[in-house]
């Protein structure tokens, strides 16, 4: 692993790989999406590419994957019908410019444009024991948009050192074309995040 | 290096609707159904993909079918704001106290709304022309606290004419309730207390008004009423009053008749020209006959609360609570009696006259044993041979969530749901044992007919479920679930601003 790094290292421009969790805000409380908030916390990858000391390539992947059994109304007859689990995925993929301005040792100030891409899946099962794709919805639908942040990386060392840890900490705001979700109705995300992650720079 | 963190969080949520209303209702062949939850109006299509039906944000809050299923009524409402602030947008924007309900009643027809009309709030029940043509809105349930909405004008009925959308609200008298129309569909009677009025269905105007008492400190409730066939004579029955108001609607006049006691129900054959009474504190069936309006009175052991009625000229009469059945034939004026094993609860009759069918309850308060105490205990029907005086009893296991006949060339079959079974029970009416089981996906919850001879069975699914089909051939059906998914993802927008 070390060997595959110091190779990469080599080979290829300064280069940062990060595992980072991202928080977005989806806009429908009432699915049971994520208790008690309207926001949904996603793992997911960072790879950033320097094409000049103050400029870095950045791509972004998280996975977002919530849902849970959603009860109809306990108060009136209708109670016999229960409610159907459900079940919200996404993969988020971002890329853009990064922008370093000032050029400081230890704690690296940014900005990060990004244009933005997201597939959301949605999975509505009225019956989990059985298969049976009477009861059972599926759906897909796309979101296009942009996001822009402004954060801070720490990295350890100097950069000499052939790899370096490092964390950041962002915060900006995205703006996303709803997801319609074919006959289900439209889902909302975007709006303020909130970014953090840790990783190397080589 | 691990590139991927795996989270995912689990969580219960709670909607204040749910997402479907498992009782629905049939427009030319296609079935629709309520999703409270989403507030609006699906359309099921066999087959096909079920789509939501566009009611400009207003909310779907009871579907009526017209007599033949050529459309659908909905009564449907929505939200406004009176603050006309351009930055509220949304529900919770809106103050409560400036929060308005609005409600409209929307024709659908091929799933497209083709008209709206506006109506008064506390306007719930509807009853239509024999051509379809016209429907007619009148309180028939009961005013709640701000179940008016501000303002009830209990003294009117509205006229909608389903062709054209025009709405005309007619003052009638105060709590106006049964509305019969001639059989030309030209005139229309309207009871109220103290007042019947003709009105006139071209103009929905009045025409006549029938005064039914001259003191005006008496109180005249009329319980129920029939039109003679040929449509001169209105036959009205009062409330408590051992009198049958006899209104001629041709030369406009009031013939009062005295009865042996308080009517309890009136139905009319056409095929023998007579009128069956029943009553709730006299234990007899009289029969008045519209010829010369003599009356023959035909003794029974018990009083009578209920009349089912075949075209083919017999009537089943029965007590709710009791025990006994009476099929009376008109041609012959013969009685034949019925004996069941537990109350009734509710009579029907096959469509093909073989058969009536009497809904049994549970008897409670037998300590004794046995095949009685096991019978008290259950729901049950008892079948009655029309022709004979046997009645078959069957019980049911479980509560029966929903009972249709099903009149086949030459068998009667009942389609029966029972609470927790997850087969309907097809039972022959003439050979009850063994009943043939239709298997369904899921368990039954409610059970209806359609214009073309099939039935549908909703099935306990959150996403909705429902089969359509031919009970004398079950191979003949098909089952549409997920329906109830339409419009899952609601928003909180306000669907109409002020004045739209």
């Amino acid at each position: 692993m070390l060997l595959a790094l110091l190779n990469l290292s080599l080979a290829a421009p300064n280069m940062s790989l990060h595992v980072q969790l991202d928080s977005q805000a989806i806009k429908h409380d009432e699915l049971g999406l994520s208790p008690g908030s309207s926001r949904i916390a996603s793992p997911g990858l960072r790879l950033g590419v320097e094409l000049n000391p103050r400029v870095m390539l950045q791509a972004d992947w998280h996975h977002a994957r919530s849902g849970g059994r959603i009860y109809a109304n306990d108060d009136d007859e209708y109670d016999a019908q229960g409610g159907p689990s459900l079940v919200y995925a996404s993969d988020h993929f971002d890329l853009g410019a990064r922008l370093e301005p000032l050029q400081w040792e230890v704690l690296q100030p940014y900005v990060t444009v990004q244009g933005s891409f997201t597939m959301g899946r949605m999975h509505l099962d009225a019956d989990e024991d059985h298969d049976n794709e009477l009861t059972e919805l599926h759906s897909r639908a796309a979101s296009f948009g942009g996001l822009a942040v402004g954060g801070a990386e720490l990295a350890l060392g100097n950069e000499d050192w052939v790899v370096q840890p490092s964390a950041y900490l962002e915060m900006g705001y995205a703006l996303r074309t709803p997801q319609s979700f074919d006959g289900l109705g439209d889902l909302r995300s975007g709006g303020y995040l909130v970014r953090l992650g840790t990783g190397l720079r080589f | 290096m691990t590139l991927l963190l795996t989270l995912a969080c689990t969580t219960g949520s709670a909607w204040t609707e749910p997402l479907w209303d498992p009782g629905l209702a049939e427009e030319s062949g296609v079935l629709y159904a309520r999703l409270p939850h989403a507030e609006a109006l699906a359309r099921l299509n066999a087959g096909g993909q079920s789509e939501l039906v566009d009611l400009d944000g207003a909310t779907p809050d009871r579907l009526v079918s017209s007599p033949d299923a050529s459309s659908l009524l909905v009564f449907s409402s929505w939200l406004t704001c009176r603050d006309d602030d351009p930055k509220i947008e949304t529900v919770e924007d809106c103050l409560y106290e400036d929060r308005e309900t609005e409600r409209e009643l929307a024709l659908v027809q091929d799933g497209q709304v083709t008209t709206t009309v506006d109506i008064a709030q506390h306007l719930d029940t509807l009853a239509f022309s024999p051509d379809g043509r016209v429907a007619v809105a009148y309180l028939g349930g009961e005013l709640s606290e701000g179940s008016a909405g501000g303002l009830a004008d209990v003294d009117s009925v509205t006229f909608i004419d389903l062709q054209t959308g025009e709405a005309s609200s007619t003052p009638v008298g105060f709590a106006p309730g049964n509305i019969l129309f001639t059989p030309d569909g030209a005139s229309a009677v309207v009871l109220s207390r103290s007042t019947a009025v003709l009105v006139d269905m071209d103009t929905f105007q009045v025409k006549v008004t029938y005064d039914l008492t001259l003191d005006n400190d008496t109180e005249i409730d009329p319980s129920a009423a029939v039109l003679t066939p040929d449509g001169s004579y209105a036959l009205v029955a009062v409330a408590r009053l051992g009198l049958l108001y006899k209104l001629d609607l041709v030369d406009p006049s009031i013939d009062i008749e005295e009865l042996a006691g308080a009517p309890s129900a009136l139905v009319v054959d056409e095929l023998n020209d007579v009128t069956v009474i029943t009553y709730s504190n006299a234990a007899q069936i009289d029969l008045l006959y519209h010829s010369d309006f003599s009356r023959v009175e035909l003794d029974v052991d018990e009083v009578n609360t209920g009349l089912v009625h075949h075209p083919d000229g017999f009537a089943l009469a029965y007590r709710e609570g009791g025990r006994d059945v009476y099929a009376v034939d008109l041609a012959t004026e013969d009685v034949t009696e019925y004996v069941v094993a537990n109350p009734v609860d509710s009579v029907q009759i096959d469509e093909a006259g073989r058969f009536g069918l009497a809904i049994m309850r549970p008897e409670y308060g037998n300590a004794g044993g046995g095949v009685d105490a096991y019978t008290d205990a259950r729901w049950g029907m008892s079948v009655l041979e029309i022709g004979d005086d046997e009645a078959r009893n069957v019980v049911f296991e479980q509560y029966p969530t929903g009972i249709e006949l099903v009149a086949g060339e030459t068998t009667t079959h009942a389609l029966v749901l029972l609470e927790g079974e997850r087969d309907a029970l097809l039972v022959d009416l003439a050979d009850p044992y063994p009943p043939v089981e239709i298997a369904l996906e899921e368990n039954p919850l409610a059970i209806g007919s359609l214009q073309s001879g099939m039935f549908w069975i909703t099935q306990n699914s959150s996403l909705g479920l429902v089969t359509v089909l031919d009970p004398l051939d079950p191979d003949n059906a098909s089952t549409l679930g997920g329906f109830a998914g339409l419009g899952l993802i609601t928003d909180d927008e306000l669907p109409r601003r002020g004045g739209e």
